[in-house]
């Protein structure tokens, strides 16, 4: 067996060494073409490349789902959000946060800093440390580029190391709305991003609450409520069929945050100033709430 | 006077759900097998096991810990080693979007249109709209702003802290 190994490596070795001799120039261009597309599917997109793709995939999550055309709310997102990515790594994207008025529970988030939560969501959490682990599961799948983890799987290996240029002009037009990169995105979101990126924004987003000021512990009270709801509602169909679900979220939290959290536990909840901006479970954002409450 | 009684059962529930957030909910299971301790820290004496699926009642929370009520007994169990109790009583809400809008009722801001879910079909048939993400732009918040709010009462201190791996490594 070992000598069968041993002659074919001499017989490929002198047959390599036969097509040496006849290598012409054009030949010699293209093994440095593979070669260079080789290194590039190592490199990842640049950050314009990222905000051009983002621009693309929140434009058509907006078309699917409005936004709430209300400044309170979207500022006060803005401003949690905002401190929150602060404590990431890469604190200067250009982040901007949106509520989609949608009654439906989920979050997405999209390369380059674009993160929404639905009307649905917010009106069920409790708190401003709730809001901010959520945040922190999204800025987590931005921070680590989950986004395009999946897309370079979605878009197979024979894309290989060109996957990016199906999705991004090459010419450096930018604006273009590509059809490829929308009908990318839209697969995307029906499916959901790799399980263990998943399991790892969590991870991360209960560190970045922490990092933040927050009781890290308000992320596993979403998923405490989100365990709570029935399965097979209507609201929570999208979200549930593209997330672990909700106790093996919390089962893989409680083994990851041990005790490292449990310095971290008092820290603000800021229930109050949440509230006074989404008033609890009402489905409308607070000024009305406060109108009422006069 | 049943009605008076419900209304303070209401009010309690409320407020426990105020005070505790996400955990003062009225019961959950235990998730898997753990001691039940008679303080809030892991150096406390360990009253009983709980097993796996047991049911209790949770009384309060205090960090990381739970204060619950099996029968007579009472202790304190890691936060994250209750679940919720699996509502079976909750039914499609779906079915509630459909109510709130027959009764007139608006659940939604003052631009919602009726039931609009965000589900895979609404996703196949978007058309992107950069004008509506435009809008956006009105609502962002620098870092220098965040920083300031962080600072505005009640006031959030930075912590420096390491992510952690699946089994809790510091990374």
């Amino acid at each position: 067996m070992r000598i069968s190994i041993a002659m074919s490596i001499a017989v490929a070795a002198a047959v390599a060494i036969a097509a040496c001799s006849s290598v012409d120039l054009q030949n010699m261009n293209s093994v440095l073409g593979a070669a260079q597309s080789l290194a590039q599917a190592t490199t990842e997109p640049t950050e314009q490349q990222e905000a051009e793709i983002g621009q693309q995939w929140a434009a058509t999550l907006v078309g699917a789902s409005p936004l709430v055309h209300d400044a309170a709310p979207e500022r006060y997102l803005n401003r949690v959000g905002r401190w929150v990515a602060s404590r990431s790594e890469r604190p200067d994207l250009p982040w901007r946060f949106g509520i989609l008025d949608s009654e439906d529970i989920n979050a997405f988030s999209t390369p380059g800093g674009y993160v929404f939560v639905t009307r649905g969501l917010v009106v069920r959490l409790r708190s401003e440390s709730e809001l901010a682990g959520v945040l922190g599961h999204e800025i987590t799948h931005v921070v680590r580029r989950h986004q395009l983890h999946a897309m370079r799987t979605a878009s197979g290996i024979a894309a290989g190391a060109n996957w990016l240029s199906q999705y991004v002009p090459q010419n450096g037009a930018t604006g273009i709305v590509s059809g490829r990169l929308v009908g990318g995105v839209k697969e995307i979101m029906q499916r959901g991003l790799d399980k263990s990126d998943e399991y790892e924004a969590d991870r991360d987003g209960v560190v970045l609450a922490a990092r933040a000021g927050y009781d890290p512990y308000g992320l596993p009270g979403v998923l405490q409520m989100l365990q709570g709801l029935n399965p097979q509602d209507s609201s929570v169909a999208l979200l549930f069929a593209t997330h672990p679900s909700p106790g093996a979220r919390l089962d893989a939290l409680d083994r990851a945050m041990g005790t490292h959290f449990d310095v971290y536990a008092g820290q603000a909840e800021n229930v109050a100033r949440f509230q006074s901006v989404f008033a609890p479970a009402s489905g409308q954002p607070a000024k009305k709430r406060k109108k009422n409450a006069a | 006077m049943i009605g008076k009684r419900n209304v303070l059962t209401a009010v309690v529930l409320a407020s426990l759900a105020y005070a505790g957030a996400a955990f003062a909910a009225s019961s959950g299971v235990i998730a898997d097998r753990v001691p039940l301790r008679d303080a809030p820290n892991s150096d406390a004496a360990t009253i009983a096991n709980l097993e796996a699926q047991t049911r209790v009642v949770i009384l309060q929370r205090k960090g990381a810990w739970l204060q619950v009520e099996i029968g007579s007994q009472r202790g304190w169990v890691r936060l994250l080693s209750v679940r919720t109790a699996v509502s079976d009583t909750a039914g499609d809400s779906g079915l509630g979007k459909v109510f709130a809008v027959a009764t007139g009722q608006s659940t939604g801001s003052s631009v919602t249109t009726g039931v609009r879910g965000l589900d895979k079909e609404s996703i196949r048939n978007a058309a992107p709209n950069p004008a509506e993400l435009s809008k956006l732009d009105a609502w962002v918040v620098t870092a220098v702003d965040a920083g300031t709010f962080a600072q505005t009462a009640p006031a959030l201190r930075a912590q420096t802290m390491t992510y952690v791996g699946a089994n809790g490594e510091s990374q």
